[in-house]
């Protein structure tokens, strides 16, 4: 991937941010991990960070991970993926719309559907009383540069 | 593959991961994501404004091109049914008095962008608000610029007969016309002639 092209300043930030998140949120998986396999068999799908990820038990005591968690990726394909629509789709939506606009845009489509979404899933944990989950998710944000790439 | 369906395509595509891999929380986020951008960009959105004359200034609110339609997003099959939800939740939110129906100004301007945007023709639709309603073709899209262009004419020159009126040789209107050297433009019947232009 050339490095030289040139990114608009709020996509580099972006790119930044999803790199780096999910980077730390790997860490800390990695370090829960090695702690936990040494006492039971807890399977990794029970690994959470609740400071980087939302996780709707606690979500309300770390509220600013309603707008990290969708810069968290688990694994490097997905990764790749948000990467490469974070790069085309910024790097067209911010030339077209400007950087304050793109940027009210991103963090519209990211934190609005967590907004949405966690409530549900607290009241549906409350009524099953089964295991929290743990939200990761590029995926809205994904949606939604793809849907103005239609507009090109 | 067109570009249009990459969005439809990665909804289908994780509403069936989430129902068979149990990856739910995807496919809410990616529907729910979906829907709010949407709206986000249709109707709360300022663009800059092309068609008019103004420099500067925000521009229209939202993109009233009706490429833009909800239902345009989803293959052709399936377009109709979709339309006609659309348009029954749309009359029902303007009824309610949540949104504001578009004026034909704004839909022809985000028409023009979007035309702008892509250099191909589009096909442009009937029904403002951005809901599709299939019609008119490209040539329409064509004339109907046009007589906002020739309206915008006649409101200058009537401007420009105003401050001239206070001059003793007035001109006089001649029949047929409401106003000094007034343009007028039938497409119905152009194939009379050129010369009423």
């Amino acid at each position: 991937m050339p490095i030289r092209t040139n990114i608009p300043p709020v996509t580099r930030i972006l790119l930044l941010v999803l790199i780096g998140l999910s980077f730390l949120y790997n860490l800390a998986r990695w370090k829960l991990l090695d702690g936990i396999s040494q006492t039971d068999h807890s399977s990794p799908a029970t690994v959470r960070v609740p400071y980087l990820t939302l996780v709707p038990d606690v979500c309300l005591y770390y509220p600013w991970t309603f707008a990290t968690t969708t810069f968290v990726e688990r694994n490097i394909f997905t990764l790749l993926i948000s990467g490469a629509t974070l790069f085309y789709g910024g790097k067209y939506l911010e030339r077209a719309w400007g950087s304050k606009e793109f940027g009210l845009f991103v963090i519209l489509v990211a934190v609005a559907p967590n907004m949405i979404v966690a409530p549900i899933y607290m009241l549906w944990t409350g009524i099953m009383a089964s295991g929290s989950k743990a939200c990761v998710f590029e995926a809205s944000s994904l949606r939604l540069s793809l849907l103005t790439q239609f507009l090109s | 593959m067109r570009m249009k369906h990459f969005p439809a395509l990665f909804l289908l595509l994780n509403s069936i991961a989430g129902v068979i891999l149990g990856t739910s929380t995807a496919a809410f986020l990616a529907w729910l994501g979906f829907l709010i951008g949407w709206i986000y960009l249709r109707f709360y959105k300022l663009q800059p404004d092309l068609s008019t004359t103004s420099t500067g200034g925000p521009g229209l609110r939202g993109d009233a091109s009706e490429t833009f339609a909800f239902a345009s997003f989803f293959p052709d099959v399936m377009q109709p049914p979709i339309a006609v939800v659309g348009d029954q939740i749309y009359l029902l939110l303007v009824a309610v008095r949540l949104c504001t129906p578009f004026s034909a100004e704004a839909v022809a301007s985000g028409n023009e962008q979007a035309a702008a945007r892509s250099e191909s023709g589009l096909p442009s639709l009937l029904n403002g608000g951005g809901r599709s309603n299939r019609g008119m073709g490209k040539r329409e899209e064509a004339e109907r610029r046009r007589a906002l262009a020739l309206k915008a004419l006649d409101q200058r020159l009537n401007a420009a007969t105003a401050s001239k009126a206070q001059q003793p040789a007035a001109p006089v209107v001649q029949q047929g016309q409401s106003m000094l050297g007034e343009t007028s433009y039938d497409p119905d019947h152009e194939a009379r002639g050129e010369d009423r232009v």
